[in-house]
């Protein structure tokens, strides 16, 4: 197996460093961009399996980069923020980021992230999403041709809207979904009520979660969205 | 301009009896001074006192007359009788009319005499008159003007000068405190309410209203045709109101108008200065905000001149000590890490303060689910404590609170760290939360050593480090209190804090609810 090759935008170069010396360790190839349209020329010239995006680039804003990627490629794109403000991150989300991490971030974190990307993607060519018949993480199992979803081992009556809730975040397990994202996909691309998504995903972790208070299938991004795990710690 | 009424605004003294009776005295005086006259001379002519004298005491007759009755019409009465009898008494022939060449001239002299001692006299008791009125104006004005100064807002000015005009003049009066085009019913105060208001209240009215309050002149134009006198509230050219007055039925007296537009200057002047007093206090409570924040700016920064030392020795000395046993190394770069985390959670409180808008100390709220809340503050804090153990438990109805998510989440893990902080390792923190009337109410529970005693008077204030104390990095109390108690206050919300009888501390905070019943989670989800 070939390593995978990740493009790292970043114009710090004691983060750089670091990032080389724990990517290194866990055999990933790494490639260098550190302004926005080194980043673009590399991503043509050398076809990443991965990229991670610091938005606080020097030359433009990193969700410039971010949409004239999206253009031409579809290739996973983690983006780097140093800001704590949701609104980017949606925004980034939705315009088509697989996922983000918030600095100052744990390595650990980091590599999840990573693997995560990198094995959706890997499932995404191998056309491993459409064959799958059904889903499992922890004690969490569902039934895609049954459409049944159960709880170790005991069935969950889930309704036709949180059974869809649960199938879609079960599909993109790992990664996490916004709001808007989940509304157009349940709902239908006029509905925008956030209040309806959340109230759904009362009743779903009250079903499916243990400790409702303490859920452990799926987690909440705080005034982002929902991410189903996939895989336990 | 209008032609003002001159009104007697004065207090008549003879006015206060009937006419009739008052006509009936000054007669009296009348007769009673020409017959003493007439008496009088009869005598000296007897005493052969020469025509002359007597004649010159006829004059002082009318004269005296005219200066005591308040009309012109008993000078001339007293002029022609005196003229009369001087002919019949004095003149030769004696006890009759002689009607000689010097009858006309005696009546003209005495005419003229009369008229111009009634006119001196009339003029003197006005001026008199004035001067009475203009003093109790004057005092009327003192007193205002004390009162004015003593009201402590707007609203007690206009109320206070409302009264006051609509008991001096005595007719309905409106202060507009606003522009009055299309101005709510907070904008005006309106003296006799209900009766008048129709004539205040009407399009054409509030239209010239508006146009004086634009232009802080009153409106000449319509002078004439309208039911109302505005008077605009000027004070160096900034419009701090208009007062109209009713004048419907009759127009405005001079001297009430020039009341009305002396007490329209001193109301500006009131005003204005409430105003100055009022941007004085603004200045004085951003400059204490000002203090505040560099206290906070120099405490913190002296908060991190500590951990940034230790990181920056700590990494010299793994650069420079080669020869350093492996395990020393590996303490260092512990105490790099820790210390380092300690910074971020610094850095992150110190943010979220920015977050609170600086002015108004007020947040941008959303809808959020309170139990996703906890979950994901408890899941940060678990990661940073992966040795902790947190339990949660939420109510069955999901509680959605408007907050900022963001702020919210913050002051979470800054009191369940502190709880794991003063606890021993591993020992079981509580997090709760409730509906308690309208408001959605979080506990952080500990079963640790508590808060100590010297903490508790001002638990939620910034404790410093100062100077003679040493920095404790693994310490919570720092200004994550101080930064928990700004964010709840700035939703709203209250928070505290107190020992349990069982052991521990308790920390609480309450957040209002959107609505009573909007919380509650449906029956059905929405298919």
């Amino acid at each position: 197996m070939t390593k995978a090759k990740i493009l790292v935008v970043e114009d710090e170069r004691v983060i750089r460093n670091f990032l080389d010396a724990i990517l290194t360790a866990h055999d990933y190839q790494i490639l260098y961009a550190t302004t926005g349209k080194e980043a673009v020329t590399i991503t043509a010239s050398h076809i990443p399996d991965l990229i991670l995006l610091d938005l606080g680039l020097p030359d433009v804003d990193g969700e410039l980069v971010l949409q004239k990627i999206r253009e031409w490629s579809d290739v996973p794109i983690i983006v780097v923020s140093a800001r704590q403000d949701e609104a980017q991150k949606v925004s980034c989300l939705d315009a088509g980021a697989d996922d983000y991490v918030t600095k100052p971030f744990g390595n650990s974190e980091l590599l999840a992230r990573i693997r995560t990307s990198l094995r959706r993607r890997a499932m995404i060519q191998d056309n491993r999403f459409l064959q799958a018949s059904s889903f499992a993480v922890g004690g969490l199992t569902i039934d895609y041709a049954k459409r049944q979803v159960a709880v170790d081992g005991a069935a969950v009556h889930l309704t036709p809207i949180e059974y869809k809730i649960v199938v879609l975040l079960s599909k993109n397990a790992g990664m996490v979904l916004t709001y808007d994202c989940i509304i157009r996909e349940i709902w239908g691309p006029f509905a925008s009520d956030n209040q309806l998504v959340r109230v759904n995903m009362a009743n779903i972790r009250r079903k499916i979660e243990p400790n409702p208070a303490d859920p452990r299938y799926i987690l909440t991004e705080v005034g982002v969205g929902y991410r189903m795990i996939d895989c336990v710690k | 301009m209008k032609q003002y009424v001159r009104e007697k605004m004065y207090a008549d003294p003879w006015e206060d009896s009937p006419k009739w009776r008052s006509t009936l005295i000054h007669t009296a005086k009348m007769c009673g001074i020409i017959l003493f006259t007439i008496v009088f001379t009869e005598l000296l002519r007897h005493a052969q006192v020469g025509l002359q004298s007597l004649l010159m005491i006829y004059l002082l007759s009318v004269q005296i007359v005219s200066f005591v009755t308040p009309k012109y019409v008993y000078g001339i009465l007293a002029a022609l009788i005196c003229t009369f009898s001087f002919d019949f008494f004095v003149s030769e022939p004696q006890l009759a009319f002689s009607f000689t060449i010097g009858f006309p001239i005696t009546l003209f002299t005495m005419l003229v005499v009369t008229f111009i001692t009634s006119t001196l006299t009339v003029q003197l008791r006005y001026q008199a008159a004035l001067a009475v009125e203009r003093e109790r104006r004057a005092e009327l004005l003192a007193e205002i003007n004390q009162a004015l100064l003593a009201a402590r807002d707007v609203d007690a000015i206009v109320r206070l000068v409302s009264g006051y005009l609509a008991a001096q003049i005595g007719r309905p009066v409106i202060f507009y405190t606003k522009d009055p085009k299309n101005c709510g019913r907070d904008a005006y105060v309106l003296t006799r309410d209900d009766e008048s208001a129709g004539v205040f209240l009407t399009e054409t009215e509030k239209k010239r209203a508006h146009r004086v309050y634009k232009s802080g002149i009153p409106d000449a134009l319509d002078e004439f045709d309208s039911d109302v006198h505005y008077e605009a509230v000027v004070s160096r050219g900034t419009v701090f109101g208009v007062i109209g007055i009713e004048c419907k039925a009759k127009p405005l007296a001079f001297t009430s108008l020039i009341f009305l537009q002396v007490l329209v200057k001193q109301v500006a002047m009131a005003l204005e200065l409430l105003y100055l007093s009022d941007e004085k206090n603004n200045l004085k409570i951003s400059a204490e905000k000002e203090k505040m924040r560099s206290n906070l700016l120099r405490s913190i920064s002296h908060d991190l001149r500590t951990p940034l030392t230790s990181i920056l020795g700590a990494s010299a000395a793994i650069l420079e000590e080669r020869d350093m046993p492996e395990e020393m190394r590996y303490n260092l770069v512990t105490d790099i890490q820790e210390t380092t985390q300690w910074l971020i959670r610094m850095v992150e409180n110190i943010l979220t303060v920015t977050r609170i808008s600086k002015e108004v100390m007020e947040v941008h709220k959303t809808l959020e689910a309170a139990e996703e809340l906890i979950s994901q503050a408890v899941s940060i804090v678990r990661a940073r404590f992966p040795q902790c153990h947190i339990h949660v438990r939420i109510p069955d109805e999901l509680l959605l609170v408007p907050m900022d998510g963001t702020l919210i989440s913050q002051v979470l893990i800054n009191l369940l760290e502190n709880a794991i902080k003063n606890s021993e390792e591993g020992a079981l923190v509580l997090v709760n939360l409730k509906k308690q009337d309208d408001y959605a109410r979080f506990e952080v529970i500990d079963h640790g050593s508590g808060i100590s005693a010297h903490l508790m008077d001002n638990l939620f204030e910034i404790h410093t480090q100062g100077e003679d104390a040493t920095i404790d990095v693994s310490s919570g109390i720092g200004i994550g209190l101080s930064i928990c108690q700004t964010i709840v206050q700035a939703h709203g919300g209250s928070i505290e804090g107190h020992n349990r009888e069982e052991g521990g501390a308790k920390f609480s905070f309450m957040l209002p609810l959107a609505e009573a019943g909007d919380g509650m989670i449906p029956d059905e989800a929405h298919d």
